[in-house]
């Protein structure tokens, strides 16, 4: 069977923050402070599939998220959507894609205005890309929160009256009442109780099989992408260490932080074999990366030319890729 | 208070907790009856507030032997003193309306643009601020009027030229915390316009201080006009404005304090009425930016 396009293709994305120089620190001349929040990731995602991005928060996982659909502009690198690179669009000709692409929120009280009410909120979108008046877009708002366990009832109703699961649901259909193809889902369970979380992840994965929908799945919670995802990347300080289909980074992680985090990931019965490591330290400073590996710091095997030299990508088959020196990786 | 009550909005909130107030609710009372009088100013009037007659020169209240017809007495050219508070009243309360409403509009225009889209926008805005908060906003306003001339248009636009700062000010802060919010970046997401994302998404959400404070400047800018009348620079006599009469009852203040004092009360009183309203209004609507 031939391989298809993928749905979207990101080469090298790089997103830095620089801080603004106060006027002392400009007469001083005060080199100015970049925050590199995402460093030359790469990845692609094809049509129908679900990515779990997974790592600790402050990595660079929702910078990420953002950056692909051009909430954040990159500042190097390139993101290919469907064939069309849209990474340097100017915003007026990317908004046409912006109704394929889609982001749900991790926090179900910000990201709905609370000055706005349900049928302004998911009738949005319907106003903005098919230019519907109030009326229309509140009719398509009545048809649509159905399909996302809320009724018509709902709609007069402010933010403020509903549960975070129900809010959640809410968020659920603003991003995908017109149908798109690709949605980030930004930690979109991480906010909610474990019961209701399983309802959230129940309805993303009945949109996925209605529609053919594909995400790009943001957690830091291994059980929630480990149910969702069909690959799954892992991030650290803005770089992806490892990224590779679900059961080979689950059973066979090749990574030393991977496997850290599987092995603090709470589980009744503890696989035989597998030691519990604990990482030692917090998240270094991504305003002054380690040098080399910039796990280095805190990884439990580091070698000597972890410090050194930033390791390169070992392919080790069957699309499951790491980068890490132990994998005997060149320097890149 | 949320349950059972009907009421959904945010808005609807705060007005059924407005309403519970008190104090708030007899200030608007009281703003409303000085208001109305001013509206109403030809049919309540007892006299003709401009008409002067020398025989009635400093005449008393009627409680320290006046007449009925003048009842808080008469100014220096024997003008019936409740008339001219009466039609005062619709240049205060003109004159703060309007310079506030004008200043409001610039303001949250200015302070959402510099909010928003940042870099230079901002950057001039801001800049502007700075400079008109560095003089200060009497001695700006007299010099204004000294370059333009008295008049009622200029007395306006005077106060707005410093006014909308305010509202600015208040406008950028709110903006600046409000463009982090996950659903302006919702907004965008969907391909929202800025314009959209600022007037629907923001606005709605930073409206209650700008509110709350536009009626605390109301009274300020009450006082400001009633100092520029005072000073001579603000409308021009004969037309009676609470500021000019409690200049013109200077000269007689040890033998007819009448003339000076009740425009100074009904300054007070005007003034004291807008504030507690808004300090009202603020508890119901803003409920975190109490101290």
């Amino acid at each position: 069977m031939a391989e298809l396009l993928p749905l979207l293709a990101v080469r090298a994305l790089t997103k830095h923050f620089t801080k603004r120089k106060s006027p002392v620190e400009w007469l001083m001349r005060v080199p100015p402070v970049s925050l590199k929040a995402v460093v030359d990731v790469s990845f692609e995602v094809a049509r129908g599939e679900t990515l779990g991005l997974i790592g600790e928060s402050g990595c660079g996982k929702s910078t990420l998220g953002r950056t692909v659909l051009n909430l954040h502009r990159a500042d190097g690198g390139s993101v290919s959507f469907d064939g069309t690179e849209i990474s340097a669009m100017p915003e007026a000709a990317f908004r046409p894609y912006r109704r394929r692409m889609q982001i749900i929120f991790q926090d179900p009280y910000a990201s709905l205005n609370p000055r706005r009410s349900v049928a302004e909120i998911v009738g949005l979108p319907v106003r903005i890309h098919e230019g519907a008046s109030a009326r229309q877009a509140e009719e398509r708002a009545a048809e649509f929160l159905p399909r996302v366990g809320l009724s018509t009832e709902h709609l007069r109703r402010y933010p403020h009256q509903f549960s975070g699961g129900q809010r959640q649901r809410i968020g659920i259909a603003r991003a995908l009442i017109l149908n798109p193809d690709f949605v980030v889902c930004d930690e979109p369970v991480s906010a909610l109780d474990v019961s209701i979380q399983a309802q959230i992840l129940e309805l993303l994965t009945e949109f996925r099989q209605q529609r053919g929908l594909t995400y790009l799945f943001i957690s830091h919670d291994l059980a929630v992408v480990g149910r969702i995802a069909d690959r799954i990347a892992v991030m650290y300080l803005g770089q992806i260490v490892e990224i590779g289909p679900k059961q080979a980074i689950l059973d066979q992680p090749a990574h030393p932080y991977t496997r850290a985090l599987l092995a603090v990931a709470p589980r009744l019965k503890r696989r035989p074999g597998s030691e519990r490591v604990a990482l030692k330290g917090d998240l270094p400073s991504p305003l002054n990366p380690p040098n080399g590996c910039r796990f280095h710091t805190r990884c439990p095997v580091a070698k000597p030319i972890c410090a050194t030299l930033a390791p390169g990508i070992t392919d080790l088959g069957a699309g499951h890729h790491v980068a890490c020196h132990l994998h005997g990786g060149a320097g890149s | 208070m949320r349950i059972n009550t009907g009421v959904q909005s945010p808005l609807g909130l705060g007005w059924m907790r407005l309403q519970q107030n008190r104090m708030a609710i007899s200030a608007a009372i009281v703003a409303l009856v000085i208001i109305a009088a001013a509206l109403a100013a030809p049919l309540i009037a007892p006299q003709d507030p401009n008409e002067a007659d020398l025989f009635r020169r400093l005449q008393p209240p009627v409680w320290l032997g006046g007449e009925w017809a003048f009842p808080l007495g008469c100014d220096g050219l024997g003008r019936d003193i409740l008339s001219r508070l009466i039609y005062g009243a619709r240049i205060s309360i003109f004159v703060g309306a309007l310079v506030v409403l004008i200043a409001s509009v610039v303001g949250i225009l200015a302070g959402l643009a510099a909010g928003y889209l940042g870099g230079w926008v901002d950057r001039v805005i801001t800049g502007l601020v700075d400079i008109l908060l560095g003089f200060p906003y009497l001695i700006f306003a007299i010099g204004l009027m000294a370059m333009m001339g008295a008049g009622f248009q200029n007395i306006v636009l005077a106060l707005v030229y410093k006014e909308w700062v305010v509202p600015c000010r208040i406008v950028r802060g709110e903006t600046l915390a409000a463009r982090e919010q996950d659903y302006v970046e919702a907004a965008r997401a969907l391909g929202a316009s800025r314009s959209h994302v600022m007037l629907r998404e923001i606005l709605p959400n930073i409206l209650s201080p700008v509110i709350v404070v536009a009626t605390v400047r109301m009274a300020h800018v009450i006082i400001l006009e009633a100092s520029l009348s005072f000073l001579g620079l603000g409308v021009q006599p004969p037309t009676a404005s609470w500021g000019s009469m409690v200049s013109e009852g200077r000269e007689f203040l040890l033998d007819a304090w009448w003339v000076s004092t009740f425009p100074g009360i009904a300054i007070l009183v005007l003034v004291m009425a807008i504030n507690v309203f808004s300090q009202g209004l603020r508890d119901a609507f803003d409920p975190r930016m109490q101290e």
